[in-house]
């Protein structure tokens, strides 16, 4: 079967500054996707061109199966929703649910019904006579989020829809976001930076960088075999090694650079040697209580790099961790990412 | 060649771009229709007239081209570079005792606890709803010949570089004020705060927070307030006596010698000033830093007794003046026959004993302003919503932008002149408008434009920018959306910028004086011929009636349009 939505080779030029470079992929029709990368890497740009507003240089864009490259936006089949809620200030709540179902000339009853269901969906059934400035803005996304998905289209594209928010309230709404992504088996696409909410949401993440994609995966495919030093820098907290100079582990001709998790180093009092690990010595710079966890800083004692281990709390009481104590970290050969020297940064 | 190239350029974006761009909706179609009606206006009401103002500067008499040898001979006459020597005397003068007062009032309004800030504001605005020939007639009722307090100068007259100075202060006053007081409203508590926590006197305090804050509002100001008082005609015309300024001079050169080429002249130099000080500004724009951002705390003065007595007393003494000035010319149009029939009585309303048009003028201004305020601020609207929605990298955006800055630097006088070389040319398929009260409403909105316009930007950065893009997705046309959204969203300020062109229209004279016929004659118009012809009492009704309606309908935006506002703007 033939994937929902492809992305065939898109290049994006703003002057002399390439914000998207050959960008290909395909998604599944259901899947929920998200563009993780730090501000400026074109993930917005990317969206901005799969909703037709933004011109698309070269490439193609297919969608159900007809090539939607030049269409502009209102010939196209999506919902969006931005970071700026973007609802019509002067309208209230229920009308700018409506407002797309009037377009369409639906039935006053009709919409009176979908408006009611929408608003209980999103569980927020009182609220139909405010004006968006009297809302919170977690209620205000929500709103918006009825307001996209009440024509029912094909593909939900949602720009850094939870960036404005706070903390908490960031974390109930992604969670209903999804439930509701899943309950309408709707396929979506949502722009973020927060690596934690990519992880948390996407069944896929395209990690994206300088305009180019520089791995897509699943959240465990990304996180445990980082196809980059980029990627595995972004994505949660990684260790990188120059061990090059001969030291045990690394491979034989090429420099490179190993990358550890900090939860893949293992302290421990004695040097035993063992095959499938590798020993260093290190000195205890500094520990940190974070709660599950104590991340512990160490030098390495024979070059300048050092390493951040997190060792689990019940574990910690055996071990020696006053700052200065001299130690050895031992970390499995199978726990460690090779990356190419000249990736480093 | 070039043009073949350019219409080359052009075309593409008439089409829709290469075969890679999006393909142009109705609404890109709707758009880009707007954006060419926006600048072909733009283009006949303001660069052409302008254009040909330039073009005619350098031409002579039989309208061969000379180069700047106009130049040289008006500079070379001794009594037109003392024009120009005097325009700067008034400009320099007027700038600084404006800035001075305007400051010491807007400091009153905005940081202490001033009694009574509400009638303060209101006396502080008055002089901008008259005409500015008014003050000018008020002046020469208290120090005329015949004049009331005329004991005051000791002998002096006030002809001439006095009565310029005083009627331009007092007219250029409120704009001062209004742009010092935003400047001194956003100023950040915590800034005074920290004054406070490091033990910073009063005085050093002024000279660190307050006045580095206000910094830039009062180089703006300088250069309005400088702007207004070397193109104003009014003032010099009615008091300046032997003073000779550019304006007057343009005026005396187009109106009694018939000399075009050399009113030319004189409006390229007077144009020059004022791009100067324009320039200045936008210089000093581009380098200031705001202090105040959205996490700043808005300062609050409290109640301090010796501070707010001595600005009580100091903008009592600043207001003073200008109920002088405008009592005395409310009073001037109601005696009978000054000096020497004091009774009152409305004698001097009658006009048609005074000007063969009778109330028709009043009539005109009502009709023109309420024409320039309806079409005015809709067009302005439009015009900064097609430069909002202009997608990146456009060049539609800069070219309507840049267009509509202009009027900021051009003088009315200017601008009127423009109109007379690009509208009275046989070869214009729109000669026609000549003499007609549309073309008084077109120079009117072109010469307030760039106000209207920086207003309009403002308030459709407010709407939220992504409606658009929600709205395509929802298939609901852009038209649509302006309609129910972006124009109800900004009401209140399509509401401001119509009532500012409503005034302006009523009061100004620069342009209009060298586009009217007897027809089409404006009240403000009336008020320079009947001073002209001597009738100081009608000139000053008519001056007064121009007050009158401009408060009123002040008052009228106030009262029911607020009240309107509230009504439909329950949203906010």
């Amino acid at each position: 079967m033939k994937p929902f939505l492809s992305l065939e080779n898109l290049n994006k030029q703003f002057g002399q500054f390439a914000a998207l470079n050959d960008i290909s992929m395909t998604i599944e029709k259901g899947e929920f996707i998200c563009f993780l990368g730090p501000s400026g890497c074109g993930k917005t740009t990317l969206l901005r061109m799969i909703a037709g507003l933004e011109s698309c240089e070269q490439g193609q864009i297919w969608q159900n199966g007809a090539n939607i490259t030049h269409l502009p936006p209102e010939k196209r089949d999506f919902g969006i929703v931005f970071q700026s809620y973007a609802l019509f200030p002067n309208l209230t709540v229920f009308e700018n649910i409506a407002i797309g179902l009037r377009q369409q000339r639906a039935s006053k009853v009709a919409i009176e019904q979908q408006v009611n269901h929408w608003l209980e969906t999103i569980g927020l059934p009182e609220i139909g006579d405010k004006f968006p400035g009297q809302l919170s803005g977690g209620q205000q996304q929500r709103v918006a989020l009825a307001r996209a998905l009440i024509l029912s289209p094909g593909l939900l594209l949602l720009d850094e829809p939870l960036s404005a928010l706070d903390a908490k309230v960031r974390i109930h709404l992604r969670e209903t976001i999804r439930t509701l992504q899943k309950q309408l088996g709707i396929t979506t696409i949502m722009v973020t930076h927060d690596q934690e909410e990519a992880m948390a949401m996407a069944d896929r993440i395209v990690v994206m960088n300088h305009g180019v994609v520089e791995q897509i995966g699943t959240p465990q495919a990304i996180y445990q075999q980082p196809a980059s030093r980029f990627v595995a820098g972004f994505i949660g907290v990684m260790n990188f090694l120059d061990l090059a100079g001969g030291k045990k582990g690394g491979k034989k001709g090429q420099p490179h650079i190993i990358g550890v998790r900090p939860e893949d180093i293992h302290l421990t009092a004695s040097a035993a040697g063992s095959a499938d690990s590798l020993q260093i010595p290190v000195r205890i710079e500094r520990t940190e209580f974070q709660g599950p966890l104590l991340r512990v800083e160490c030098q390495l004692i024979d070059c300048s790099s050092t390493l951040r281990a997190d060792i689990p709390i019940h574990q910690v009481t055996t071990a020696n961790l006053t700052p200065g104590t001299e130690t050895c970290v031992w970390i499995e050969h199978r726990r460690m990412q090779h990356f190419r020297q000249e990736e480093a940064v | 060649m070039s043009a073949i190239s350019q219409t080359a350029s052009f075309l593409p974006w008439l089409r829709g771009g290469r075969e890679q761009r999006l393909r142009a909706s109705r609404d890109q179609w709707l758009l880009r229709l707007t954006a060419a009606f926006i600048i072909l206006y733009l283009g006949i009401t303001l660069v052409g007239p302008l254009l040909s103002m330039l073009l005619q500067s350098v031409v002579d008499t039989q309208g061969n081209y000379v180069g700047l040898k106009n130049f040289y001979q008006y500079l070379g006459t001794r009594s037109l570079r003392q024009s120009f020597l005097n325009t700067m005397a008034v400009g320099g003068l007027v700038t600084g005792i404006v800035l001075i007062l305007a400051f010491t009032f807007a400091y009153g309004l905005t940081r202490t606890c001033l009694p009574a800030k509400g009638l303060f504001k209101v006396l502080g605005m008055l002089p901008i709803l008259a005409p500015s020939m008014l003050p000018a007639i008020s002046l020469i009722y208290l120090f005329g010949n015949q004049g009331v307090i005329r004991e005051l100068l000791f002998d002096n007259s006030v002809y001439g570089l006095p009565g310029i100075v005083i009627g331009l202060v007092f007219w250029t006053f409120p704009h001062a004020v209004l742009m010092l007081t935003t400047a001194l409203g956003n100023a950040d508590a915590r800034l005074y705060e920290a004054a406070r926590v490091l033990k910073l006197s009063p005085l050093q305090t002024f000279f660190t927070v307050t006045l580095p804050s206000a910094k830039y509002g009062l180089i703006s100001t300088a250069s309005v307030i400088f702007t207004l008082a070397v193109t104003d005609f009014g003032v010099a015309k009615v008091v300046g006596g032997q003073y000779s300024v550019l304006a007057t001079d343009m005026f005396k050169q187009v109106v009694g010698q018939q000399n075009f080429t050399m009113g030319a002249v004189t409006s390229v130099l007077l144009l020059l000033p004022a791009i100067i000080a324009f320039a200045v500004d936008a210089f000093m724009q581009r380098r200031q830093v705001s202090l105040f951002s959205s996490r700043s705390v808005i300062y609050k003065p409290k109640p301090h007794q010796t501070r707010d007595a001595l600005f009580l007393l100091l903008c009592a003494v600043i207001a003073l003046p200008i109920v002088v000035i405008i009592g005395m010319a409310i009073y001037g149009s109601l005696v009978t026959f000054w000096p020497w029939n004091m009774a009152l009585g409305l004698n001097s309303y009658n006009f048609a004993t005074f000007n063969p048009q009778g109330w028709a003028p009043y009539l005109n201004s009502l009709k023109m302003a309420g024409v320039a305020a309806a079409l005015g601020s809709l067009l302005v609207l439009i015009s900064a919503y097609v430069v909002e929605k202009q997608p990146q990298g456009s060049w539609v955006k800069p070219v309507i932008q840049g267009m509509a800055m202009i009027p900021m630097a051009v003088p009315g006088l200017v601008l009127g002149l423009g109109y007379i070389f690009f509208f009275n040319n046989p070869d214009n398929p729109l000669a026609g408008l000549y003499g007609t009260l549309t073309i008084l409403v077109l120079s009117t909105v072109a010469h307030y434009y760039t106000v209207g316009h920086l207003t309009a930007v403002t308030t459709l950065k407010k709407v939220p920018p992504d409606i658009e893009a929600v709205a395509a997705s929802l298939k609901i046309p852009h038209h649509k959306v302006f309609w129910r959204v972006t124009l109800p969203v900004s009401l209140p300020a399509l509401l401001d910028i119509a009532i500012y062109l409503f005034v302006n229209a009523l009061t100004t004279t620069s342009a209009a004086v060298f586009l009217y016929v007897p027809d089409t004659m404006l009240a403000s118009i009336a008020v320079l011929n009947m001073e002209d012809a001597g009738f100081h009492g009608p000139a000053s009704a008519m001056g007064v009636l121009i007050l009158l309606t401009a408060a009123t309908v002040k008052l009228l935006w106030m009262g029911v349009g607020q009240n309107l506002l509230r009504r439909t703007q329950g949203w906010r």
